[in-house]
């Protein structure tokens, strides 16, 4: 699961640093929220702040909200 | 023994600004909670309120003649720009949605109560302060939408007491000229209600930091207390950014359409209408009472019911926390909500119309009626309260009036019958042409309604009383 969040974080970058953000505005804004979810995701993960144990359910849920919010970026840029 | 730099140099950090002792310090583990950190979440807002501020102030021109311009460049011509103003307006937004959250819950768990009253009384100041930035913001683009809702704002000044009115009027919108207003809007958004927000910010960090958080109204589980750094920072950025992240999807979703520039002809031609935030106050001052010289009762009354929240610590005074043991502020905050919701509505629905009497007080009464019963309907079923804490019938084992389905059908009766004919009164004395004996009638049934009311709640209150008594 780490790997997989660390990998889409990096490829996501990766993919932003290609966009011409200031055209594609809607589609920057979209992606930036979805890699601040992963952000939000990876420090539950790696530090539980909050959590006494393991919970997957949010690691699900972070994991989910970062997709739609990338599936909405890929829509707006389709536009 | 090697010291680690980084540690070295966090402990010069604290160890010089003092922050050890004064800032910072732990707070409890309970307070790791999304409700917890409302008020935190509305702090983000501001931040980004500024920083996106910040960055439009680069492009706009606080002028009549090129406000508008400049807006649509920043827009259409500045890189990002679009996705700018959309985050400044919808960090607006959730601003004023997380204050009146942050209030409400407060309101609910008795966050005002001992020791914490001057925390209540700057945080209402605060979210004054916060409507505060909605309203003088909201001219800035110079739209037709906006400069007229804001005019309706400023011809209420005219209904305060002739001096004060005049002092407010010139102090808010200068002369009388287009320009003035502009300006002394733009130095109000940018200068002066930035500076009081952060003061008072300020105040209550620091009463925060002496007071620490409110326990749960259900008493803490455990007393642990978790640092800020790590554990409390990285909460914060977890929340902060998933926070951020929603007004960007928003904001990414449904960008910014800027209305029409504002010029007096196209002015003649449109409603005006607040944004959501105003619009239970806008419904209010259209019912048809409040028309012409009766906008003093409605601004007097809505002046009574800010001061009211505002001094509330002094008023509910009573040490019971929980909303299950306030039966009556519950009641009535959840009545206050109701009505919110429905003015806003309504508001919304009604653009520009007078709204008869009758139909006010029906509608009022309504909305009181319908969540008054669920709320006994609440009591009733759960037996625990509404929002947890001690359980109202297994502790106390009392007997309640509202607690009997039999008692609470027959309290909606007189209830829906003073509303009724309450409604009848207004609306037949508004007409002008009435009896004597619709009038005597209506007036005989609303007493006796009155009547009825008081007799059963002070059934439930001595009731109460007696079961307190018995524990």
């Amino acid at each position: 699961m780490e790997t997989l969040l660390a990998t889409a974080a990096a490829s996501i970058a990766v993919y932003l640093w290609f966009l011409d953000t200031s055209a594609l505005q809607r589609v920057f804004g979209a992606m930036l929220a979805s890699e601040l979810v992963i952000f939000a995701t990876a420090v539950y993960v790696y530090y539980k702040p909050t959590m006494l144990g393991p919970n997957t359910k949010w690691v699900v849920m972070g994991c989910a909200t970062a997709a739609v919010f990338l599936l909405i970026a890929v829509q707006l840029g389709g536009q | 023994m090697s010291v680690n730099p980084g540690r070295r140099f966090v402990e010069w950090f604290k160890s010089r600004f003092g922050l050890r002792a004064t800032v910072l310090r732990p707070v409890p583990e309970y307070s790791m909670n999304p409700f917890y950190w409302l008020g935190a979440l509305a702090v983000i807002a501001f931040g980004l309120q500024v920083l996106t501020g910040l960055l439009m102030l680069i492009y706009y021109v606080p002028t009549t003649d090129q406000a508008y311009s400049s807006t649509l460049y920043i827009i259409q011509s500045v890189p990002l720009g679009s996705l700018l103003e959309t985050v400044h307006l919808y960090g607006a937004y959730a601003m004023i949605l997380l204050a009146f959250l942050h209030l409400f819950r407060g309101y609910f768990v008795s966050a005002q109560k001992k020791p914490r009253e001057m925390m209540w009384v700057v945080g209402m100041l605060m979210g004054l302060v916060t409507l505060g930035f909605g309203l003088t913001g909201y001219l800035l683009p110079w739209t037709v939408v906006s400069k007229s809702a804001t005019d309706v704002s400023i011809g209420m000044l005219a209904f305060m007491p002739a001096q004060i009115g005049a002092v407010m009027t010139f102090l808010i919108a200068g002369g009388g000229s287009a320009s003035a207003e502009l300006t002394r809007f733009f130095d109000l958004h940018i200068v002066v209600l930035p500076a009081a927000l952060l003061s008072l910010l300020a105040l209550k960090l620091y009463m925060f930091e002496a007071h620490g958080a409110s326990q749960p109204v259900a008493g803490a589980k455990s007393e642990k207390q978790v640092p800020w750094f790590p554990t409390v920072y990285l909460y914060f950025a977890m929340i902060g950014s998933v926070f951020v992240a929603f007004i960007l999807v928003a904001s990414a979703l449904f960008p910014l359409n800027l209305p029409a520039e504002y010029t007096a002809a196209a002015a003649a031609g449109y409603t005006p209408q607040p944004e959501w935030y105003f619009l239970w106050v806008y419904q209010l001052l259209k019912f048809a009472s409040f028309e012409g010289s009766g906008i003093y009762y409605a601004l007097g009354g809505v002046t009574i019911l800010l001061a009211g929240f505002v001094v509330l610590p002094f008023i509910d005074r009573g040490t019971r926390r929980s909303p299950s043991s306030r039966p009556l502020y519950t009641t009535v905050g959840l009545i206050m909500i109701g009505e919110l919701l429905a003015m806003t509505v309504w508001g919304y629905l009604t653009p520009g119309q007078v709204i008869p009497d009758a139909q006010a007080v029906e509608l009022i009464s309504a909305v009181a009626l319908v969540v008054a019963g669920l709320s006994a309907l609440a009591f009733r079923v759960r037996g625990r309260g509404l929002v947890g804490g001690r359980s109202l019938g297994a502790v106390h084992a009392i007997s309640l009036p509202f607690t009997n389905w039999g008692v609470t059908a027959i309290f909606a009766i007189p209830l829906i019958l003073g509303s009724v004919c309450l409604a009848n009164l207004v609306s037949v004395l508004s007409s002008g042409v009435f009896s004597s004996l619709t009038v005597g009638a209506n007036l005989a049934v609303l007493l006796a309604s009155f009547y009825a009311m008081a007799w059963m709640m002070r059934s439930l209150i001595m009731a109460y009383r007696r079961s307190l008594a018995r524990t």
